[in-house]
Parts: C-alpha cells; structure tokens; sequence
C-alpha cells in the first residue's frame, strides 16, 4: 500500500513538472511574440549575416573584398608619404600605425583567400562558409582602419602657430568699381550759345 | 587685404581730374588710360609724353543758329601732352608703396581754323578764333594703404569756347575776338579714413572752383564756388559697395550784375545722394544713386518783391554696365579698370547756370569702349535729353521769362589703329546738337536763339609713351 502511494505520488510530480514545464516554454514563446517589445540585441554586431552564396559566389566576392583592402592600403601609404615630405611627425606616427594594421589584416585576408579556394575546390561548402566569413570580418577592420586613418591629424591643427592669409584675384573680375576715382563736384558749366543773354 | 584699401587710393589718386578732363574735345585726352602708353622710367618716377596732330572740319565752331548763320571751317589741332607719376604697381612690383604718391601732367591744344565758308568778313571772324587751351593738373595721396590718409589736388584749366557773335566791335570800328574764354583754376583736399582694412571709407573733404572769364564783357559771371564735401562706402562685398555722398556749396558771383537785371546771385546748392555701386555679377556693374537737391538762391525774394527759382527735386543716376573682356593683369593692383565695357545710364541733376539761376538736365547716355588686341581702340559716348530752364528774368523784359525746355543731344566716336607700341592713327567724330523752341529776347524786338547743330570730323596721328 505505501509502495503504490510512494509511486503515484512520484507520477503526479512527474506530471506536474511537465506540465510547468510546457506552460514556461509556452509564456516564452508568448512574450517574445508580443507586438511593440523590443527585439533582443544582437549579439554577433552585424559581423555575420546568413547569406546565401554559393561557394563560387562567396569567391568572387572575396575577390572584391581583397582589391578593396588593397585600394585603402594605398590611399593611406599615398597620405603616409605626403605627411613624411611636410615633416609631419603627428601624423606620419598616426598613418604609419594604421598601414601596419592594414597589412596585417590584408596578409590575413589573403591567406583566408588561399583557404577559401582551395575549400571551392574541394566542393567544400562548410569550410568555404566559414573562410567567407573570416574575410568579411576582416574587410570590415579594413575598413575601419581606413577611416581611422583618414581621421588621423597632424601639427597645424595641434598647435597654433603665426596664421598668414593669402589670397588670389580672379584675372576675370575687373577692378572695383565703386572706387572713388574723382573729386566730388568741381563740374564745369558751359556757357549758353547766346552773347547777348549774358552781357 | 591692405592692397584693397592701397588699390582704392591709388584709384582715387591716379583719376582725380574729371574736370579737366570734361572740357577736353579730345576723346583721348578724357581719360588717363587712353592718354598713356608705356611711358619711361626716371628713378621713382615715371614719364609719358605724347603729342597729337589732327586736321578735319568743324561746321559749326561758334554754334550758331540757322537764322544766325552757321560758320564751317577747316580746323587743325596740335596737341603735345606729358604725365608724370611715381612708380605704378606694376613697375614696383608689388613693393611697399611710398608715404607719398604724386601724379602729375600737363596738355596744351592748339586750335588753327582756316574758314571755308561766308563772307571775308565772316572769314575774318572764324579765323579769329585761333586760341590755345591749356590743362595743368597736380595730385598726391598721402599714406596710401594707411587707415588715415589724406589726397590733395589742384588744377588748372583754361577752357576755350566760342560766342556766337565770334567778335566784338568797339567804338572805333576795330574788332577783337570775343569769347567765352575762362580760366578754371580747381582745388580738392580730402581726409581719407579707412577702417576696417578698407571695408569702410569716409572722406571729408573741401573743393575749391574758380571760374575766371578772360573777356571783361562777362566779368559779371566770373564766380568762385567753396564746397564742403563727405562721401563714404561700405563694401559688403569685395567690388560692391553701398554708398553715399553729400555737398555743400557756396558760389559767389564776384561782380554781380543786379538780380532785377537778369544778374546772377549766390546761392548754396546742396546734394545728398545715397545708393549702390559695384559688381553684381564678374562682368557686370551697376550704379544706381538717388537723393535729393536744392539749389538756396539768395536773396529769397529779390529786390522788386519777385522770388527766386530755386531747383528743389530728386536727383539721381542708374548706370548698367557690362565689362566685355577682362581685367589686363591678375594683380589686383596693377590695372585701375577694364578698358572694354558697354554702359548705359540717366542722370539727373541741377547746376549753376548763367541765363536764369539754374537749369535742371535729365540725360540718358550710352558709352561703349573696346580696346582690343592692345591694337585697336573705340570709344563711343552718346547721350541725349531735356535741359530744363526755370524763369528766366531778364533785364529787358518787366516780366520773367516763361519756363522752358531745350533738349541736348551730342554724341562722339573715336577710333584709333596703334599700329606700334607708341603710335597710332585715329579718327573722331563728334555731334552737338541743342534743340531750342524758346528764343530769348535780348532788347528792342531782337532775339537770341539758343539752338544750335555742330558736327566735327578730325583724322590724325599720336605718339604716346
């Protein structure tokens, strides 16, 4: 008799465990689907997306990915030399810091590239994914370091030196001419053509 | 900045004598830009002698009536002329410039006519007219490009021009020419301040304005004019500015004639005129001025209880102009103006007269100078409109003259071929007509009509440095 109690007070639990179980899974599901919550944050920061490329897709846009790391690799080295002809230490620190990261993130990005190919070549899908979505993340840090680097300033805006203004004259636009050019009044009155009107 | 305020008062400085130039016949001897050519270096100074020999007809030199006769004659002008200047912008290349700038120059027109037409008699009178015209004038700027400076002037001028009776007969029968020759002595002085690196400017300045007739029979007319002037601007824009000037005159007859006898008196005009001057767009300018004038004739009332006339009305001038091609430099300093431009205009205005006490004009104009290739130059200058007379009181007559109106056309065109640097063949043609319907009575039943038509024609040569 106490056996059978022990037992169908073991199946009433069981049944009351799953039953609170299946109304907790039920009020989840509710509340996410509430209309005017907020949606939960996202915790992968826009860096992965579900894409659906093909592995070919993924290296073709790998292509693209790597010539516009090269582009901004350029354009910083281009600033980087124009800073080092002025003498600008400031910023010839601050560009030559942002180019080695680029060059790293592009070494990188090209040994993923080799990845990817050789994964497209073995049909493999899986690791063609997960290749593709190393390189997009570092064409983002590309990206970043590029506008870093265009943010980069250099010494006349640190310190304030003597200012001299210069200025151009458009060879088109005549003089001023609402210069005074002559003496206010002094007009010269003629005489009337009659002699004996004025005698 | 500073070589805006510095251009301002060298423009001020190196074109300051329109009154001389007015008076001129000789287009080319108007304006400064056209008179000198590449000039010589003299240490500090540089130096532009010219001289010019034309020979054409005039028809009408004494500007007579058709019912008086009209003269024509043959007509040789010979005219030598040098300026002076310290050193240009141009040749200073942009160096500091000195405390003082001095501009000076001097032009004498000697007048020949070899009469075609009438009688000998009437020959005898245009022949008479030979006469030699002089224009002399000095200018210094001092501190140029200072916040404070100040510009001196002075003048002379003797004006040569023509009665239409051409001679005088005295008692004896002897004829002498009788003219309306006068000396024009002239002086400014202005205080010049600049604030701002010029985007300001104010000028107080003085003028004196001697006008001295050589023949005595109009010694009553010789008078001389004291005037109190202020003119500023303010450029809101680099080459526009909103601007302003103002005068007070005092003209005093030194021989005055009775006022009851058609005499001439002094009076006080005063002008006060605000408005815009300058660039709207990089090739076209405009100038529109309006205020107000009153000319202050004294006494009030004359003696026999009858008032004076008195201009009291709007005043004004709109100028258009378009610059057809470009400065000649692209320092800002080393061109004063363009030298091709098309403008057209009305200006209104009200001056001393010698017939009643003033006449009020109304002139619509149109000028076109084009200067091309350094080569080939064309200055064309046209006006026309009304010359309106108050009531004229004369000394024959119990009672004023009725108001009336002339109208004034006269028109003027130069072209001139440089085939060199410094030497160049030109021809001018110039047209003055007055228009009047209104002859004035001069005594027992006669008349005196003020209309008259002039066409002149000259071909000639220039040597210009």
């Amino acid at each position: 008799m106490r056996r059978q109690r022990i037992l169908g007070f073991t199946a009433v639990a069981a049944l009351a465990l799953l039953l609170g179980n299946g109304i907790a899974a039920a009020q989840a599901q509710a509340q996410s689907k509430t209309p005017g919550a907020p949606a939960a944050p996202d915790a992968n920061a826009g860096l992965t997306r579900e894409v659906n490329l093909t592995p070919q897709e993924e290296l073709t846009q790998s292509d693209s990915f790597l010539a516009r790391m090269d582009g901004s690799r350029n354009l910083v080295r281009s600033a980087l030399e124009k800073a080092r002809l002025q003498r600008d230490v400031v910023k010839t620190l601050c560009l030559n810091d942002k180019l080695n990261q680029l060059d790293v993130a592009i070494r990188s990005a090209r040994e993923r590239h080799q990845s990817l190919q050789a994964a497209v070549a073995r049909a493999d899908a899986e690791l063609a994914r997960h290749e593709f979505t190393i390189l997009s993340v570092l064409r983002q840090r590309a990206d970043q370091l590029s506008a870093e680097a265009n943010q980069c300033i250099g010494q006349e805006a640190g310190f304030v030196g003597d200012s001299a203004v210069s200025f151009t004259v458009d060879n088109g636009i005549p003089a001023d001419p609402s210069a005074f050019n002559d003496p206010n009044g002094n007009v010269i009155v003629e005489p009337p053509s009659c002699t004996s009107c004025v005698k | 900045m500073k070589s805006s305020v510095f251009l301002s008062t060298v423009v001020c400085g190196l074109m300051v004598l329109p009154a001389v130039a007015s008076a001129q016949d000789q287009a080319w001897l108007k304006d400064r830009r056209y008179t000198e050519g590449a000039g010589y270096r003299v240490g500090d100074f540089e130096l532009h002698p010219g001289a010019a020999a034309e020979f054409g007809y005039d028809s009408n030199y004494l500007h007579r009536a058709v019912s008086e006769g009209p003269l024509g004659s043959l007509r040789l002008r010979l005219t030598p002329s040098l300026s002076f200047a310290t050193l240009g912008a141009q040749r200073r290349e942009g160096g500091v410039p000195p405390t003082v700038e001095f501009r000076g120059g001097l032009s004498l027109t000697y007048n020949e006519f070899i009469p075609i037409q009438g009688t000998g008699a009437d020959k005898n009178v245009v022949s008479s007219q030979r006469n030699l015209g002089a224009a002399l004038d000095l200018s210094a700027v001092f501190f140029p490009g200072h916040t404070w400076s100040g510009a001196l002037s002075t003048t002379y001028l003797r004006a040569i021009s023509a009665t239409d009776q051409g001679v005088a007969t005295d008692s004896s029968g002897k004829t002498s020419p009788l003219t309306f020759n006068r000396d024009l002595p002239r002086a400014n002085a202005e205080l010049i301040w600049t604030p701002g690196a010029g985007l300001f400017e104010w000028r107080l300045g003085y003028s004196f304005a001697g006008t001295i007739f050589e023949d005595t029979k109009f010694s009553t007319l010789t008078n001389l004019n004291n005037q109190v002037t202020t003119r500023g601007r303010w450029r809101f824009l680099p080459r526009t500015s909103l601007m302003y000037d103002a005068s007070f005159g005092f003209i005093n007859y030194t021989n005055p004639a009775l006022e009851t006898q058609g005499g001439k008196t002094s009076s006080h005009p005063m002008r006060a005129r605000l408005g815009v001057n300058g660039l709207i767009t990089p090739s076209f300018a405009v100038l529109a001025l309006a205020g107000w004038g009153a000319s202050f004739y004294t006494p009030k009332v004359a003696s026999d209880g009858k008032p004076s006339e008195n201009f009291d009305s709007a005043i004004g001038q709109l100028e258009l102009k378009w610059f057809i091609t470009p400065a000649a430099s692209v320092e800002p300093s080393a061109s004063p103006s363009t030298l091709s431009s098309i403008a057209v205009g009305f200006l209104r205005d009200f001056y001393d007269s010698y017939i009643g006490t003033y006449y009020e004009r109304d002139r619509g104009y149109l000028s076109f100078t084009y200067f091309y290739g350094g080569k080939f130059l064309v200055v064309v200058d046209g006006g026309a409109g009304p010359i309106v007379y108050p009531q004229i009181r004369i000394a024959s007559q119990p009672a004023k003259l009725a108001a009336f109106t002339d109208i004034r056309v006269d028109a003027s065109l130069l072209a001139e071929y440089r085939f060199k640097d410094a030497f160049g063949v030109n021809a001018t043609v110039r047209y003055n007509e007055n228009i009047n319907k209104q002859p004035i009575p001069v005594g027992n039943g006669m008349v005196d009509d003020l209309s008259y038509r002039q066409i002149e024609a000259y071909l000639g040569f220039r040597w210009l440095m």
